[in-house]
Protein backbone atom coordinates (compact mmCIF):
# COMPACT_ATOMS: atom_id res chain seq x y z
CA UNK A 1 0.00 0.00 0.00
CA UNK A 2 3.24 1.93 0.05
CA UNK A 3 2.47 3.32 -3.15
CA UNK A 4 -0.81 4.22 -2.79
CA UNK A 5 0.17 8.16 -2.13
CA UNK A 6 2.18 7.82 -5.61
CA UNK A 7 -0.67 7.39 -7.84
CA UNK A 8 -2.20 10.24 -9.76
CA UNK A 9 -4.82 11.48 -7.91
CA UNK A 10 -5.43 14.21 -10.85
CA UNK A 11 -6.28 11.61 -13.30
CA UNK A 12 -8.77 9.70 -11.01
CA UNK A 13 -10.32 12.82 -10.63
CA UNK A 14 -10.83 13.08 -14.12
CA UNK A 15 -12.41 9.58 -14.23
CA UNK A 16 -14.37 10.31 -11.58
CA UNK A 17 -15.71 12.93 -13.33
CA UNK A 18 -16.01 11.08 -16.89
CA UNK A 19 -18.14 8.53 -14.59
CA UNK A 20 -20.37 11.31 -13.34
CA UNK A 21 -20.88 12.80 -16.49
CA UNK A 22 -21.27 9.44 -18.36
CA UNK A 23 -23.58 8.03 -15.72
CA UNK A 24 -21.53 4.58 -16.31
CA UNK A 25 -20.87 2.53 -13.32
CA UNK A 26 -17.17 1.83 -13.91
CA UNK A 27 -13.91 2.70 -16.08
CA UNK A 28 -10.78 0.80 -16.31
CA UNK A 29 -7.49 2.49 -17.34
CA UNK A 30 -4.25 1.40 -18.03
CA UNK A 31 -1.02 3.24 -18.27
CA UNK A 32 2.53 1.85 -18.22
CA UNK A 33 2.01 -0.49 -15.16
CA UNK A 34 -0.24 1.52 -13.60
CA UNK A 35 -3.96 0.00 -13.71
CA UNK A 36 -6.91 2.03 -12.35
CA UNK A 37 -10.33 0.88 -12.26
CA UNK A 38 -12.81 3.80 -10.95
CA UNK A 39 -16.41 2.04 -9.88
CA UNK A 40 -19.45 3.60 -8.00
CA UNK A 41 -20.49 1.71 -4.89
CA UNK A 42 -17.84 -0.20 -4.08
CA UNK A 43 -15.61 0.51 -0.84
CA UNK A 44 -11.88 -0.81 -0.34
CA UNK A 45 -10.89 -2.35 2.54
CA UNK A 46 -8.69 -0.01 4.60
CA UNK A 47 -9.18 3.40 2.29
CA UNK A 48 -11.23 5.70 4.65
CA UNK A 49 -14.97 6.08 2.74
CA UNK A 50 -14.95 9.43 0.52
CA UNK A 51 -17.93 11.54 0.98
CA UNK A 52 -21.11 10.16 -0.80
CA UNK A 53 -22.10 9.99 -3.79
CA UNK A 54 -18.54 10.41 -4.85
CA UNK A 55 -17.28 7.60 -6.65
CA UNK A 56 -14.49 6.01 -5.10
CA UNK A 57 -11.39 5.02 -6.75
CA UNK A 58 -9.10 1.56 -6.43
CA UNK A 59 -5.41 1.76 -7.31
CA UNK A 60 -3.70 -0.58 -8.39
CA UNK A 61 -0.71 -2.02 -6.05
CA UNK A 62 1.86 -3.77 -8.17
CA UNK A 63 1.29 -3.89 -11.61
CA UNK A 64 1.96 -7.84 -11.32
CA UNK A 65 -1.25 -7.86 -9.44
CA UNK A 66 -3.94 -5.00 -10.57
CA UNK A 67 -6.52 -4.85 -8.38
CA UNK A 68 -9.73 -6.56 -9.03
CA UNK A 69 -12.90 -5.26 -7.44
CA UNK A 70 -16.09 -5.89 -10.15
CA UNK A 71 -19.04 -3.42 -9.30
CA UNK A 72 -21.37 -6.96 -9.28
CA UNK A 73 -19.01 -7.91 -6.14
CA UNK A 74 -21.19 -5.35 -4.70
CA UNK A 75 -24.76 -7.12 -6.10
CA UNK A 76 -23.73 -10.43 -5.31
CA UNK A 77 -23.61 -9.21 -1.36
CA UNK A 78 -27.17 -7.40 -1.32
CA UNK A 79 -28.73 -9.49 0.70
CA UNK A 80 -31.50 -9.64 -2.17
CA UNK A 81 -29.57 -10.83 -4.91
CA UNK A 82 -30.25 -13.93 -6.57
CA UNK A 83 -26.85 -15.79 -7.73
CA UNK A 84 -26.85 -17.89 -10.38
CA UNK A 85 -26.20 -21.30 -9.43
CA UNK A 86 -24.49 -22.38 -12.67
CA UNK A 87 -22.60 -21.77 -15.85
CA UNK A 88 -24.76 -20.86 -18.70
CA UNK A 89 -26.79 -18.70 -20.78
CA UNK A 90 -29.61 -17.13 -19.00
CA UNK A 91 -33.43 -16.58 -20.49
CA UNK A 92 -35.73 -14.03 -19.23
CA UNK A 93 -38.68 -16.14 -20.95
CA UNK A 94 -39.34 -19.52 -21.69
CA UNK A 95 -39.13 -18.75 -25.09
CA UNK A 96 -38.13 -16.16 -27.74
CA UNK A 97 -41.05 -13.73 -28.25
CA UNK A 98 -42.57 -14.60 -24.90
CA UNK A 99 -43.53 -12.31 -22.01
CA UNK A 100 -40.15 -12.52 -19.56
CA UNK A 101 -40.64 -14.74 -16.16
CA UNK A 102 -40.28 -11.84 -14.31
CA UNK A 103 -40.55 -7.42 -14.19
CA UNK A 104 -38.63 -4.92 -12.06
CA UNK A 105 -41.40 -3.90 -9.72
CA UNK A 106 -43.40 -6.84 -9.74
CA UNK A 107 -43.82 -9.18 -6.68
CA UNK A 108 -43.13 -12.59 -7.19
CA UNK A 109 -43.67 -15.58 -4.83
CA UNK A 110 -41.36 -18.30 -3.76
CA UNK A 111 -41.24 -21.03 -5.75
CA UNK A 112 -41.82 -18.97 -9.18
CA UNK A 113 -39.72 -19.57 -11.79
CA UNK A 114 -37.43 -16.21 -11.96
CA UNK A 115 -35.77 -16.81 -15.43
CA UNK A 116 -34.08 -20.31 -17.16
CA UNK A 117 -30.78 -20.93 -17.40
CA UNK A 118 -29.05 -23.01 -20.19
CA UNK A 119 -26.26 -25.27 -19.52
CA UNK A 120 -25.28 -27.87 -22.01
CA UNK A 121 -29.10 -27.76 -23.56
CA UNK A 122 -30.14 -28.22 -20.23
CA UNK A 123 -33.55 -25.83 -19.77
CA UNK A 124 -33.19 -25.15 -15.87
CA UNK A 125 -36.10 -23.32 -14.63
CA UNK A 126 -34.19 -21.03 -11.72
CA UNK A 127 -36.99 -20.59 -9.13
CA UNK A 128 -37.61 -17.50 -6.62
CA UNK A 129 -35.69 -18.76 -3.33
CA UNK A 130 -38.51 -16.14 -1.46
CA UNK A 131 -41.07 -13.79 -2.23
CA UNK A 132 -40.98 -10.16 -2.49
CA UNK A 133 -40.55 -7.57 -5.38
CA UNK A 134 -38.13 -8.16 -7.91
CA UNK A 135 -36.47 -4.67 -7.34
CA UNK A 136 -33.26 -5.24 -10.27
CA UNK A 137 -32.71 -7.55 -13.13
CA UNK A 138 -29.04 -7.40 -14.03
CA UNK A 139 -28.54 -9.74 -16.80
CA UNK A 140 -29.73 -9.63 -19.84
CA UNK A 141 -31.66 -11.92 -22.55
CA UNK A 142 -29.16 -14.50 -23.90
CA UNK A 143 -26.17 -13.39 -21.42
CA UNK A 144 -23.53 -15.85 -20.26
CA UNK A 145 -23.66 -16.34 -16.84
CA UNK A 146 -21.15 -17.40 -14.31
CA UNK A 147 -21.43 -19.70 -11.13
CA UNK A 148 -22.62 -16.88 -8.23
CA UNK A 149 -23.26 -13.87 -10.53
CA UNK A 150 -25.78 -12.32 -9.31
CA UNK A 151 -29.38 -12.44 -11.41
CA UNK A 152 -31.40 -10.65 -9.70
CA UNK A 153 -32.73 -8.73 -6.82
CA UNK A 154 -35.80 -8.96 -4.04
CA UNK A 155 -36.89 -7.49 -1.80
CA UNK B 1 -55.00 -27.56 -20.77
CA UNK B 2 -52.84 -30.70 -21.02
CA UNK B 3 -53.91 -32.44 -23.73
CA UNK B 4 -54.23 -35.05 -22.13
CA UNK B 5 -55.72 -38.03 -24.32
CA UNK B 6 -56.81 -41.74 -23.23
CA UNK B 7 -54.08 -43.81 -21.09
CA UNK B 8 -53.15 -46.60 -23.11
CA UNK B 9 -51.14 -48.36 -20.80
CA UNK B 10 -49.27 -48.34 -17.81
CA UNK B 11 -46.96 -50.16 -15.29
CA UNK B 12 -43.56 -51.11 -14.76
CA UNK B 13 -40.97 -50.83 -17.75
CA UNK B 14 -40.03 -54.81 -18.34
CA UNK B 15 -36.85 -53.42 -20.28
CA UNK B 16 -35.85 -50.94 -17.15
CA UNK B 17 -36.08 -52.68 -13.76
CA UNK B 18 -37.20 -49.58 -11.29
CA UNK B 19 -38.32 -47.50 -13.84
CA UNK B 20 -42.45 -47.37 -14.79
CA UNK B 21 -44.29 -45.42 -17.72
CA UNK B 22 -47.76 -43.85 -18.39
CA UNK B 23 -48.34 -44.59 -22.17
CA UNK B 24 -51.30 -42.24 -23.60
CA UNK B 25 -52.41 -41.86 -26.99
CA UNK B 26 -52.19 -38.21 -27.11
CA UNK B 27 -50.57 -35.46 -24.94
CA UNK B 28 -49.70 -31.93 -25.23
CA UNK B 29 -45.85 -32.61 -24.33
CA UNK B 30 -44.46 -35.35 -23.19
CA UNK B 31 -41.93 -33.06 -20.64
CA UNK B 32 -44.54 -31.03 -19.73
CA UNK B 33 -46.38 -33.90 -18.58
CA UNK B 34 -43.30 -35.52 -16.71
CA UNK B 35 -42.45 -31.78 -15.38
CA UNK B 36 -46.44 -31.79 -13.92
CA UNK B 37 -46.31 -35.31 -12.29
CA UNK B 38 -42.91 -34.09 -10.43
CA UNK B 39 -45.01 -31.06 -9.02
CA UNK B 40 -47.61 -33.73 -8.15
CA UNK B 41 -45.30 -35.44 -5.81
CA UNK B 42 -44.06 -38.32 -8.09
CA UNK B 43 -41.23 -39.82 -6.94
CA UNK B 44 -39.30 -40.13 -10.58
CA UNK B 45 -38.05 -42.78 -12.41
CA UNK B 46 -41.23 -42.39 -15.11
CA UNK B 47 -40.90 -42.88 -18.62
CA UNK B 48 -43.89 -40.39 -20.32
CA UNK B 49 -44.78 -41.60 -23.43
CA UNK B 50 -47.49 -40.93 -26.43
CA UNK B 51 -48.17 -41.42 -29.84
CA UNK B 52 -48.79 -38.23 -31.26
CA UNK B 53 -47.72 -34.46 -29.15
CA UNK B 54 -50.60 -31.72 -29.75
CA UNK B 55 -47.38 -29.35 -28.52
CA UNK B 56 -44.20 -30.70 -28.68
CA UNK B 57 -41.25 -28.76 -28.00
CA UNK B 58 -37.75 -27.82 -28.90
CA UNK B 59 -35.15 -26.42 -28.03
CA UNK B 60 -36.03 -22.13 -27.24
CA UNK B 61 -40.09 -22.95 -28.41
CA UNK B 62 -39.07 -24.71 -31.45
CA UNK B 63 -41.92 -26.61 -32.62
CA UNK B 64 -41.10 -30.43 -32.60
CA UNK B 65 -43.15 -32.04 -35.34
CA UNK B 66 -44.79 -34.88 -33.32
CA UNK B 67 -47.20 -37.41 -35.60
CA UNK B 68 -47.80 -40.49 -35.03
CA UNK B 69 -45.36 -43.13 -36.41
CA UNK B 70 -42.56 -41.71 -34.41
CA UNK B 71 -41.46 -41.85 -30.64
CA UNK B 72 -42.29 -39.31 -27.84
CA UNK B 73 -40.93 -40.44 -24.43
CA UNK B 74 -39.86 -38.17 -21.43
CA UNK B 75 -38.46 -39.94 -18.52
CA UNK B 76 -38.64 -38.16 -15.16
CA UNK B 77 -35.71 -38.22 -13.12
CA UNK B 78 -34.83 -37.06 -9.25
CA UNK B 79 -31.40 -36.51 -8.85
CA UNK B 80 -29.57 -35.76 -5.20
CA UNK B 81 -26.84 -34.56 -6.83
CA UNK B 82 -25.48 -30.84 -7.40
CA UNK B 83 -26.80 -28.90 -10.22
CA UNK B 84 -23.22 -29.18 -11.63
CA UNK B 85 -23.41 -32.30 -12.41
CA UNK B 86 -26.85 -32.05 -14.32
CA UNK B 87 -24.83 -30.79 -17.12
CA UNK B 88 -23.19 -34.02 -17.69
CA UNK B 89 -26.68 -35.68 -18.05
CA UNK B 90 -27.36 -34.68 -21.98
CA UNK B 91 -24.55 -36.87 -23.25
CA UNK B 92 -26.00 -39.66 -20.85
CA UNK B 93 -29.32 -39.53 -22.96
CA UNK B 94 -27.69 -38.66 -26.50
CA UNK B 95 -25.34 -41.85 -25.49
CA UNK B 96 -28.33 -43.91 -24.89
CA UNK B 97 -30.20 -42.81 -27.59
CA UNK B 98 -27.69 -43.84 -30.11
CA UNK B 99 -27.33 -47.15 -28.33
CA UNK B 100 -30.48 -47.78 -28.53
CA UNK B 101 -31.15 -47.01 -31.98
CA UNK B 102 -28.31 -49.44 -32.85
CA UNK B 103 -29.69 -51.98 -31.09
CA UNK B 104 -33.58 -51.79 -32.30
CA UNK B 105 -32.31 -51.60 -36.06
CA UNK B 106 -29.59 -54.24 -35.47
CA UNK B 107 -27.02 -51.75 -37.24
CA UNK B 108 -23.47 -51.69 -35.59
CA UNK B 109 -21.78 -47.87 -36.14
CA UNK B 110 -24.84 -46.51 -37.54
CA UNK B 111 -25.10 -43.61 -35.28
CA UNK B 112 -22.88 -40.69 -34.70
CA UNK B 113 -23.04 -37.62 -31.77
CA UNK B 114 -22.66 -33.82 -32.14
CA UNK B 115 -22.15 -32.09 -29.05
CA UNK B 116 -23.63 -31.85 -26.61
CA UNK B 117 -26.77 -34.23 -27.69
CA UNK B 118 -27.55 -34.26 -31.16
CA UNK B 119 -28.09 -38.36 -32.48
CA UNK B 120 -27.06 -38.51 -36.32
CA UNK B 121 -27.12 -41.20 -38.83
CA UNK B 122 -25.26 -39.88 -42.11
CA UNK B 123 -24.80 -36.97 -40.88
CA UNK B 124 -28.88 -35.80 -40.64
CA UNK B 125 -30.43 -35.54 -37.66
CA UNK B 126 -32.62 -38.39 -36.48
CA UNK B 127 -33.99 -37.22 -32.96
CA UNK B 128 -34.34 -34.67 -30.80
CA UNK B 129 -33.53 -34.71 -26.84
CA UNK B 130 -34.68 -31.72 -24.69
CA UNK B 131 -33.55 -31.70 -21.28
CA UNK B 132 -35.39 -30.15 -18.30
CA UNK B 133 -35.07 -29.40 -14.78
CA UNK B 134 -36.89 -27.30 -11.59
CA UNK B 135 -36.72 -27.44 -8.34
CA UNK B 136 -39.60 -29.31 -6.52
CA UNK B 137 -40.91 -27.57 -3.25
CA UNK B 138 -38.02 -28.92 -1.19
CA UNK B 139 -35.51 -27.64 -3.34
CA UNK B 140 -34.81 -31.11 -4.81
CA UNK B 141 -33.62 -31.39 -8.26
CA UNK B 142 -36.67 -32.74 -10.50
CA UNK B 143 -35.21 -33.06 -14.68
CA UNK B 144 -37.09 -34.43 -17.44
CA UNK B 145 -35.07 -35.78 -20.28
CA UNK B 146 -37.33 -35.86 -23.30
CA UNK B 147 -36.75 -38.11 -26.79
CA UNK B 148 -38.15 -37.28 -30.31
CA UNK B 149 -37.03 -40.00 -32.45
CA UNK B 150 -37.91 -40.28 -36.02
CA UNK B 151 -38.67 -43.92 -36.47
CA UNK B 152 -41.27 -43.72 -39.50
CA UNK B 153 -40.97 -40.29 -40.94
CA UNK B 154 -39.32 -36.68 -40.89
CA UNK B 155 -40.04 -33.00 -41.12
CA UNK B 156 -38.34 -30.88 -43.44
CA UNK B 157 -36.25 -28.28 -42.13
CA UNK B 158 -34.05 -25.29 -43.17
CA UNK B 159 -31.77 -25.37 -41.25
CA UNK B 160 -30.80 -29.08 -40.99
CA UNK B 161 -30.56 -32.31 -42.51
CA UNK B 162 -32.68 -34.50 -41.10
CA UNK B 163 -33.37 -37.98 -41.75
CA UNK B 164 -35.94 -40.90 -40.38
CA UNK B 165 -35.50 -44.29 -39.51
CA UNK B 166 -37.09 -45.60 -42.49
CA UNK B 167 -35.97 -43.50 -44.84
CA UNK B 168 -32.86 -44.82 -44.46
CA UNK B 169 -34.06 -48.55 -44.50
CA UNK B 170 -34.66 -49.63 -40.87
CA UNK B 171 -37.79 -50.87 -40.46
CA UNK B 172 -38.84 -50.91 -36.46
CA UNK B 173 -41.70 -49.26 -34.78
CA UNK B 174 -41.29 -47.27 -32.27
CA UNK B 175 -41.93 -49.58 -29.32
CA UNK B 176 -39.02 -51.21 -29.97
CA UNK B 177 -36.79 -48.50 -29.85
CA UNK B 178 -38.64 -47.22 -26.50
CA UNK B 179 -37.77 -50.32 -25.19
CA UNK B 180 -34.05 -50.73 -26.05
CA UNK B 181 -34.00 -46.55 -24.75
CA UNK B 182 -35.26 -47.44 -21.43
CA UNK B 183 -32.83 -50.31 -21.32
CA UNK B 184 -30.19 -48.09 -22.19
CA UNK B 185 -31.12 -44.72 -20.69
CA UNK B 186 -31.50 -47.33 -17.70
CA UNK B 187 -27.55 -48.78 -17.53
CA UNK B 188 -26.03 -45.42 -18.50
CA UNK B 189 -27.62 -43.58 -15.31
CA UNK B 190 -25.84 -45.88 -13.26
CA UNK B 191 -23.11 -45.42 -14.80
CA UNK B 192 -23.22 -41.91 -14.68
CA UNK B 193 -24.00 -41.99 -10.70
CA UNK B 194 -20.60 -44.05 -9.91
CA UNK B 195 -17.92 -41.98 -9.01
CA UNK B 196 -15.65 -41.44 -11.87
CA UNK B 197 -18.89 -42.55 -14.02
CA UNK B 198 -18.76 -39.30 -16.47
CA UNK B 199 -15.14 -40.70 -17.48
CA UNK B 200 -16.84 -43.55 -19.45
CA UNK B 201 -19.55 -41.70 -20.61
CA UNK B 202 -17.12 -39.04 -21.95
CA UNK B 203 -14.74 -41.62 -23.47
CA UNK B 204 -17.94 -43.70 -25.33
CA UNK B 205 -19.68 -40.29 -26.67
CA UNK B 206 -16.16 -39.22 -27.91
CA UNK B 207 -15.88 -42.41 -29.93
CA UNK B 208 -18.88 -41.78 -31.77
CA UNK B 209 -18.60 -37.75 -32.01
CA UNK B 210 -18.46 -36.43 -35.22
CA UNK B 211 -16.07 -33.72 -36.52
CA UNK B 212 -12.96 -33.98 -33.80
CA UNK B 213 -10.18 -32.17 -35.11
CA UNK B 214 -12.36 -30.50 -37.79
CA UNK B 215 -12.99 -26.86 -38.20
CA UNK B 216 -16.14 -26.33 -36.24
CA UNK B 217 -18.62 -23.06 -36.18
CA UNK B 218 -20.51 -22.35 -33.05
CA UNK B 219 -24.07 -19.86 -32.71
CA UNK B 220 -24.48 -18.15 -29.30
CA UNK B 221 -27.63 -16.39 -29.08
CA UNK B 222 -25.51 -13.44 -29.24
CA UNK B 223 -22.56 -13.83 -30.53
CA UNK B 224 -20.80 -16.40 -33.79
CA UNK B 225 -17.16 -17.63 -33.97
CA UNK B 226 -15.33 -20.79 -35.37
CA UNK B 227 -12.32 -22.67 -34.73
CA UNK B 228 -11.63 -26.20 -34.45
CA UNK B 229 -13.29 -29.09 -32.13
CA UNK B 230 -10.57 -30.46 -29.72
CA UNK B 231 -12.23 -32.37 -26.87
CA UNK B 232 -14.75 -32.50 -24.33
CA UNK B 233 -13.98 -31.86 -20.77
CA UNK B 234 -15.07 -33.16 -17.66
CA UNK B 235 -18.28 -31.15 -17.39
CA UNK B 236 -19.40 -32.19 -21.30
CA UNK B 237 -17.73 -28.67 -22.44
CA UNK B 238 -17.15 -28.24 -25.86
CA UNK B 239 -13.54 -27.03 -26.21
CA UNK B 240 -12.43 -24.69 -29.40
CA UNK B 241 -9.30 -23.90 -30.30
CA UNK B 242 -9.86 -20.52 -31.73
CA UNK B 243 -8.36 -19.39 -34.70
CA UNK B 244 -6.84 -16.87 -33.49
CA UNK B 245 -5.37 -18.77 -30.85
CA UNK B 246 -6.21 -19.70 -27.28
CA UNK B 247 -9.24 -22.26 -26.45
CA UNK B 248 -12.64 -21.39 -25.70
CA UNK B 249 -15.25 -23.63 -23.65
CA UNK B 250 -18.57 -23.38 -24.41
CA UNK B 251 -21.46 -24.45 -22.81
CA UNK B 252 -24.88 -23.62 -24.49
CA UNK B 253 -24.98 -22.96 -28.42
CA UNK B 254 -25.74 -24.47 -31.97
CA UNK B 255 -22.71 -25.87 -33.43
CA UNK B 256 -22.24 -26.23 -37.42
CA UNK B 257 -19.49 -28.35 -39.40
CA UNK B 258 -18.41 -27.22 -42.75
Amino acid sequence: MTKETKFDQEMIRQLANVLDETNLTEIEVEQKDLRVRVARQLTVGAVAPVAAPAPVAAPAPAPAAPVEIAVSADAANHPGAVTSPMVGTAYLAAEPGASAFIEVGKSIKKGETILIIEAMKTMNQIPSPKSGTVTAILVEDGQPVEFGEPLIIIE
Amino acid sequence: MMNLGQLKDEGPVRSAPGFCFEYYDQIGSTNTHGLHKAREGHPGNLWVRSDIQLSGRGRRGRAWTSETGNLFASVLLRVGVQNEKIVQLPFVAALALGEAIERATGAHNLVQLKWPNDVLIDGQKVSGILLESESGPNGELCLVCGFGVNVSHHPDLGDYAVTDLRSMGYMCEPQQVFDALAQSFARWLETWKAASGFEEIRSAWLRRAVGRGKPIRVRLSNEEFSGVFMDIDQMGRLIVKMDHGGERLVTAGDVFFS
